[in-house]
């Protein structure tokens, strides 16, 4: 079973294999935590976001359609969960708090001063908060691009598949995320490395 | 072909996706545009930075498949929308006064905390009381007493009951935060049953709003 493809073990959780369920969520648990948690501004959401990808999976498995990849269909489930879980944030959040002043608080910039700390691993430590900020600050559209490409490495044409969008949207919303987050860390005074 | 038209191209050779082609006709350009060149140069240098200083991930929980849910018991989604409803109120309850302006004397009005929180909320309304003590004692004195009063001045306490007030926003903000977080994880494990509640809960809460009239 370890050998199997992704989409044999799709078509085996369909004929009601779970086992074959659980090598899917122990091959992809790492990798789609990592894209979700990098959408998503707390390790509590990223979590709950991934039992429910997968539980939709198990759910779904006779609507993947063969010839298509699991990876495509597993990030298209978690990015619509992701999305769907952003906007009831910002729905709960406005209707409890004062407004978005409130709900933007979580995501208050870092401190941009690095003069005085005494070592490297601070300054870095730093730098990657600046630059999870800096990612926080792009539109929403344009962040899951970045993260798709930048951190998870898929091909333009990947991303595209899974947004549902032509190649060179998904190009252009890329150089409109990496401007963004350029200029939200110059902004802040954040040196590029 | 101007500069702009060229966004496109400039992503895919910093992500070595275009074809050869592709890639001698963005060279022969950058040749002869300094311009391009610099914008290049930034964007390779944001994806250095990226890169270099990717925000750490924890490494994922564990994912327990229990196996397919089905359809959920009734007494599941009852206790579950109970808590959501609960959760609701205790935000309610607290709503009128996060929104009231801070009280200018008397003691803080606080919610309930949990245990360990007591002691801190029981510490922090001694020292208020404290300090609210000797506000009045010092306004009651004539100036020039002021002067020669022992340790605490005026300022000090303004700024101490302002350090005070500012803690209290703190607390104010992590208890709403924690009120939204366990409303959308509610949300996300109900499905959409929570709209209808969503409604009369915005209703409860513009009614507590003194400037709103039901037509």
């Amino acid at each position: 079973m370890s050998g199997s493809t992704d989409e044999d073990l799709v078509r085996a959780v369909r004929s009601g294999d779970t086992d074959s369920l659980g090598v899917l969520v122990a091959r992809w648990e790492q990798p789609l935590f990592r894209f979700v948690y990098r959408l998503m501004p707390r390790s509590e959401d990223a979590r709950d976001i991934c039992q429910e990808t997968f539980l939709r999976i198990l759910r779904s498995a006779d609507r993947f359609r063969d010839g298509s990849r699991f990876s495509t269909w597993m990030y298209q489930i978690a990015l619509n969960l992701c999305r769907d879980h952003l906007r009831r944030r910002q729905r709960w959040g406005r209707l409890l708090t004062d407004g978005p002043a409130a709900t933007e608080r979580a995501s208050a910039a870092p401190s941009r001063s690095l003069e005085g700390d005494p070592g490297q691993a601070i300054e870095r430590d730093e730098t990657s908060r600046a630059v999870q900020w800096a990612l926080a600050q792009i539109p929403p559209g344009q962040r899951e691009v970045l993260v798709l490409k930048e951190f998870e490495g898929l091909k333009f044409r990947e991303i595209a598949e899974i947004l549902g969008c032509p190649e060179s949207t998904v190009k252009s919303r890329m150089y409109g995320g990496l401007c963004g987050v350029r200029k939200a860390l110059e902004r802040h005074g954040f040196r590029e490395v | 072909m101007t500069c702009k038209d060229w966004n496109e191209d400039w992503v895919a050779h910093l992500y070595s996706e275009l074809d050869p082609e592709q890639e001698r006709t963005l060279a022969a350009h950058l040749d002869r545009c300094a311009s391009c060149r610099a914008t290049l140069d930034e964007l390779s240098s944001v994806r250095r930075t990226l890169r270099e200083a990717a925000p750490v991930v924890p490494s994922a929980p564990r994912v327990v498949v229990l196996g397919a849910r089905g359809r959920r018991p009734p007494w599941l989604l009852a206790a579950s929308l109970a808590a959501a409803v609960l959760l609701v109120g205790a935000a309610l309850v607290a709503w009128p006064r996060w929104t009231e302006p801070a009280p200018s004397s008397g003691t803080a009005d606080l919610r309930p905390a949990e245990d360990a929180d007591r002691e801190t909320i029981a510490r922090m309304e001694a020292t208020i009381r404290a300090l609210e003590e000797r506000l009045a004692r010092l306004e009651t004195k004539p100036p020039r007493e002021t002067l020669v009063s022992p340790a605490v001045s005026k300022q000090e306490l303004a700024l101490a009951l302002d350090h005070l007030t500012r803690r209290f926003d703190r607390e104010r903000a992590r208890d709403l935060e924690s009120v939204v977080q366990a409303l959308t994880a509610a949300e996300l494990r109900t499905g959409s049953r929570l709209d209808q509640t969503r409604e009369a809960v915005h209703l409860l809460a513009l009614r507590q709003d003194p400037r709103f009239t039901e037509n």
